[in-house]
């Protein structure tokens, strides 16, 4: 395997990994009402996605996965809300722990790393057609 | 071998393995920019990497990337903009030494168009 197809590996596996973070992301953000059902029961639990270093088996490339899809341990916050099927007998309801400010920023992050490897990938691209061209006379 | 000194061309060819290498590592250093822990890695200096091969082809040694521009609260020490600035340089340097090559083969291609 030479150097610069694993340059396509590397990058290529990273973008896969930025876009399950947005793909998770996008879940929190869909879920950011999503209470219980159930009076007291607990709504949504926010979602977490780290990444890992990893080998590709095929090409020995140093790549990048998705280590594991974890949960947000933080406490959920009530909302005053007797009237609600998930009201306790207090009348709160607990909300999930999803802040649409930090998902955005987290998608935007995500984005731009996606973005730097594409320019990567793009870079070995460029780098092996000069290569290449070396081949026309 | 008098005339043309193809040791150019050799050294052109090293550069182009070292480019390639070390934009292979820089690949690496922006694919794990959000993995916690990560510590960006550098190759060698072109310099050190001649020195090591002194005209074998070994494969280029790697170190810890010096000069970083900090890290994050993860602990992870890559920072887009430096990466992408490196891969720039990389790329102009590949760039330079395909055409360094290209141009000792014209030469040598010239040299022996000559005397037909």
């Amino acid at each position: 395997m030479d150097e610069l197809s694993a340059i396509g590996k590397i990058a290529g596996s990273a973008m896969r990994a930025q876009s399950v973070r947005m793909r998770v992301t996008s879940e929190n953000m869909a879920n950011v009402d999503t209470t219980g059902t159930a009076p007291g029961a607990d709504p949504y639990r926010r979602k977490t996605v780290d990444f890992a270093e990893a080998v590709d088996r095929a090409s020995g490339a140093p790549i990048v996965t998705v280590d594991r899809i974890g949960t947000d341990p933080s406490n959920f916050e009530k909302r005053y809300d007797p009237s609600h099927p998930a009201a306790d007998e207090a009348g709160y309801v607990k909300v999930p722990n999803v802040n649409a400010m930090v998902e955005l920023a987290n998608m935007r992050e995500a984005m731009r790393s996606f973005e730097a490897n594409l320019n990567m990938m793009d870079s070995g691209r460029r780098m092996r057609s000069q290569l290449l061209d070396l081949l026309k006379r | 071998m008098t005339g043309i000194d193809t040791d150019w061309m050799a050294i052109a060819s090293q550069k182009i393995r070292w480019s390639e290498a070390r934009q292979v590592e820089i690949a690496r250093n922006i694919a794990n920019a959000d993995t916690p822990g990560f510590q960006p890695r550098d190759t060698v200096s072109f310099e050190d990497y001649l020195n090591d091969s002194l005209g074998r082809s070994e494969a280029v040694r790697t170190t810890e990337l010096n000069g970083g521009w900090g890290s994050s609260y993860d602990g992870n020490g890559v920072v887009l903009e430096e990466q992408t600035i490196l891969s720039s340089e990389t790329e102009g340097q590949h760039r330079m030494a395909v055409e360094l090559y290209r141009k000792a083969h014209d030469l040598l291609l010239l040299a022996g168009s000559a005397n037909k």
